[in-house]
């Protein structure tokens, strides 16, 4: 998986690209990690370029916005595709995060 | 139609699980499931072989999983083999498809893990688990419509 981190008017993006699976969960628990020890409590995944998560990945959304919350923050996800969508759906976790359709409708959210 | 079959080995290191998801979906896609099916299907494989990975072999390297790809006329098995440690069976029973009881509401509470199999059993049709000597054999069935 690739990660891309942007700075959107105090927003900060991470955009993946690729997989999110048991074999890179790690690289994005570390960038979240380190925007919260950076104060930058403002964060949205961008998934757009994500085609498949498993249940490590779902769980490693879970860790990251459970640990933004502890700290007063906002973690949101947007533009989740077809199937990954669906197993957010018939895991429950939609009811969970904060999801968008779209990027530009997130980050107006924050 | 008879029956055929094919075997993949890759050894127990996560950064090859992906390549067998990839040989799955194609060979579902081959098989007469749709691109939505196949993703689900590619996802229990996926699911099975970490699970294998990380429980079975503790996380450690230098062990080996199979995959073994059955098409028969009506449904397709996939076999999962490894020599690691064994799930406990209960399991099986145990857990509901899909679900894993957590409050939406109460965030600090909602689980990080545990979802693996409840996705298998609620994306495949029949779902076995048999030790042979050992040797552990997850099957996933899923029937072709």
């Amino acid at each position: 998986m690739e990660l891309i981190q942007e700075n959107v008017n105090g927003v900060f993006v991470l955009k993946l690209i690729g997989r999110l699976d048991a074999s890179c969960v790690s690289q994005l628990k570390n960038a979240v990690q380190e925007l919260i020890e950076a104060k930058k409590l403002k964060i949205l995944i961008d998934m757009a370029s994500v085609d498949f998560v498993d249940s490590s990945g779902l769980g490693t959304l879970v860790t990251c916005m459970q640990s933004v919350n502890r700290f007063g923050g906002a973690f949101k996800i947007s533009s989740v595709q077809k199937n990954p969508k669906f197993l957010f759906e018939t895991t429950r976790l939609d009811r969970v995060f904060e999801l968008f359709e779209e990027r530009e409708v997130a980050l107006n959210s924050f | 139609m008879k029956t055929k079959e094919i075997k993949f080995t890759i050894t127990s290191r996560l950064e090859n699980v992906s390549l067998l998801g990839a040989a799955v979906n194609k060979l579902c896609s081959a098989n007469q499931f749709s691109g939505e099916d196949a993703h689900a299907i590619e996802l229990c494989v996926v699911e099975a072989v970490v699970n294998s990975i990380k429980h079975g072999y503790g996380g450690k390297p230098d062990h080996f999983v199979d995959v073994i790809f059955h098409q028969e006329p009506d449904h397709i098995a996939i076999s999962i083999l490894d020599t690691g440690k064994p799930m406990d069976p209960k399991l099986l029973k145990e857990k509901k498809p899909f679900a894993i009881q957590f409050e939406p509401e109460v965030i600090e509470k909602i689980p990080k893990s545990g979802r693996g199999l409840p996705i298998i059993l609620g994306y495949m049709d029949d779902v076995r688990y048999l030790l042979k000597g050992n040797e552990k054999h997850l099957i996933l069935i899923k029937k072709i419509a």
